[in-house]
């Protein structure tokens, strides 16, 4: 049989090996053609960032200008306000956006009736399956300023006049916060509802009998057994904090709040695209992404120095 | 293990007070879930001028259809169409995607004597999550690829979602070898292998994979904004953000139909929307959380 000779002899070649499980090599070959061609060559494709890219010369025959996109862009006014911007929302989302599925975990583990839970849970899962288009029609919805049930309430219990909410530049930034709270807490409370599912009932028994109550239980079981869980969220939000999300923001903003509602992906959408200037803003990109791969980098050493376990296996 | 966590709860000393407060806790978040949507389905049922008028919260005024049928009567076509792109978008795309990304993980998922490129395609697939292409020269490659305007430029960019295809090697890898050897022994190749044993065993996760897929397709928005242009091949999601984004333009206002770019028809493409997520949403619940399991930090 093929397959023992081929064990026996311990030292084969590349060649010999492809032509015994030339099977595998060939369902591997579709999707390596993939990732070539739709992953690696835009990513390679980025050196238009030190060209002066025009669209008719092409990537082969544009102007190479060396830095000068990125002196350009560091000496622009607005780099440091997309930059911020991408900062504060960020800061933001790990600030309150972190917590809220750890307590609304803790809170639905605390219930034992099973159809309430159910119920609790359905509704918190359901947003996360719309897209951001409709969840940004929501929110404008209910925040409008004549018809939303926000100010409708404000106005019947404070009698204030009615605030047109996504205008505000100031109050931009909350109301991204508050939208991706409302769509992905739920949805990131699953990871920790399986991390409390599996601490072993044992510690619960021990805990009791050592006369401790609710509260004590928490502080002395369930918190130490979900921190493991909890420092690799974090740090994968850490490394991930540059990625705001093109979606939620293009819906959510109108050029009323540009001013703290652009981030890097629209700032490049709307200027690289929409007004042609491709070299400049994949320079815009490029930054991003390096800062990204810093921070992510940085994550997954001190999630494996930490819990002993990287992000990727 | 339930019946233990039970006696814990009686054992526990929690007062009846402190467990009131979890369920009115819980209740009013669940409230700032679905308020949203109660008030939507009001607007969509009222009349637009008791909308506008800011008399509509959670139960309709002046009761009317007239906020759906006014899509029969404008948007009909569009409308229809764009859900019809969508549905082909998500099923074709989502069937590619699984086959092309099962067909990638069962090399990699093998030993390296059998599959020299392993490490190397993982790390391919591992870069690829760090690092999405920068938007400008994704645009550029896609369209020399001659693929603007088309669904292709869709479908073919999801062929493989990376942190699948890793989600997927992971879980074959521990699928016991011995079944694969006694296949071997029976002179099945590697095809056999997997179409008749690895494909069987993994029908749960395949099950989430696809379900992942679908949501990414169905909400597809970034793709299209940039590679299609052409308005009869709108997937549905941009065609909801041309009608939600219409304004009130006060030309638009001298006109007579009282519905046009009202928020009452806003929320009833809302709802309009919504109901084909609620209808399979039992589905994609049970085996979403199974996935969350699965893959829970591997993001």
């Amino acid at each position: 049989m093929a397959i023992n000779i081929g064990q026996l002899t311990k030292r084969e070649n590349l060649f010999q090996n492809i032509s015994r499980h030339y099977i595998l090599y060939l369902m591997v070959l579709p999707g390596l053609v993939f990732f070539v061609c739709i992953r690696l060559i835009p990513v390679a494709g980025s050196i238009i960032a030190w060209q002066e890219y025009s669209i008719f010369r092409g990537i082969f025959h544009s102007k190479w200008v060396g830095w000068k996109n990125f002196q350009e862009l560091f000496a622009y006014y607005d780099f440091y306000r997309i930059f911020g911007n991408t900062l504060t929302i960020g800061l933001y989302r790990i600030i309150f956006g972190f917590p809220v599925p750890i307590i609304l975990a803790l809170l639905m583990n605390e219930v034992s009736h099973e159809r309430f839970k159910k119920a609790i849970q359905s509704s918190l899962y359901l947003p996360y399956f719309l897209s951001w288009v409709v969840v940004a029609q929501l929110f404008y919805s209910i925040l409008h300023p004549s018809s939303g049930i926000v100010n409708i309430f404000l106005q019947k219990t404070i009698g204030i006049e009615p605030i047109f909410f996504l205008a505000k530049d100031k109050l931009f930034q909350p109301i991204v916060t508050a939208t991706f709270i409302w769509k992905y807490s739920g949805y990131y409370s699953i990871v920790y509802l399986a991390a409390l599912a599996s601490i072993d009932p044992q510690l619960y028994e021990a805990a009791t009998i050592d006369g401790a109550n609710r509260l004590q239980q928490l502080w002395a079981v369930t918190i130490p057994s979900l921190l493991p869980i909890m420092v690799i969220m974090l740090l994968l939000s850490i490394g991930r904090f540059l990625e705001i999300g093109f979606d939620q923001i293009y819906n959510l903003m109108n050029p009323l709040v540009l001013s703290t509602g652009d981030i890097f992906d629209t700032y490049v959408y709307r200027v690289g695209l929409q007004e042609g200037r491709y070299s400049l803003t994949t320079a815009v990109s490029l930054f991003k992404a390096v800062i990204g791969l810093i921070l992510i980098s940085c994550g997954n050493a001190l999630a494996k120095k930490l819990t002993g376990e990287g992000f990727f296996k | 293990m339930r019946r233990a966590r039970a006696e814990r709860r009686i054992k526990g000393g929690g007062t009846a007070i402190s467990g009131l407060l979890i369920y009115l806790m819980l209740i009013l978040i669940a409230l700032a879930m679905v308020l949203p949507f109660i008030h939507e389905l009001a607007k969509s049922f009222s009349y637009p001028s008791e909308v506008d008028a800011g008399r509509v919260s959670l139960w309709p005024r002046k009761p009317t259809l007239g906020n759906y049928y006014y899509y029969y009567r404008k948007h009909f076509v569009p409308l229809s169409r764009s859900f019809g792109i969508t549905i082909y978008i998500t099923g074709f795309g989502t069937l590619w995607s699984i086959y092309m990304t099962t067909l990638m993980a069962y090399p990699l998922s093998r030993s390296r004597k059998e599959f020299k490129f392993g490490p190397v395609a993982m790390g391919i697939a591992i870069f690829s999550i760090i690092m999405f292409p920068p938007i400008i020269p994704y645009f550029l490659a896609i369209r020399s690829y001659g693929l603007m305007d088309t669904l292709w430029s869709i479908i073919i960019t999801h062929t493989i979602v990376p942190f699948h295809l890793i989600l997927l090697v992971a879980f074959f890898r521990q699928l016991p070898e011995d079944l694969f050897d006694s296949c071997r022994i029976d002179g099945g190749s590697d095809w056999r292998i997997l179409f008749q044993i690895v494909l069987p065993l993994s029908k749960a996760v395949l099950a989430t994979v696809a379900i992942f897929t679908a949501i990414i397709l169905w909400n597809i928005f970034l793709h299209p904004l940039l590679f299609i242009n052409n308005p009869k091949k709108f997937p549905l999601q941009i065609f909801l953000r041309s009608i939600f984004q219409g304004g009130a333009d006060p030309e638009v206002l001298l006109q007579r139909d009282p519905f046009d770019n009202t928020e009452s028809i806003k929320s009833a493409l809302v709802i309009l929307t919504t109901i084909p997520i609620v209808l399979v949403y039992p589905l994609l619940q049970k085996h979403f959380i199974k996935g969350m399991m699965l893959g829970a930090l591997k993001e």
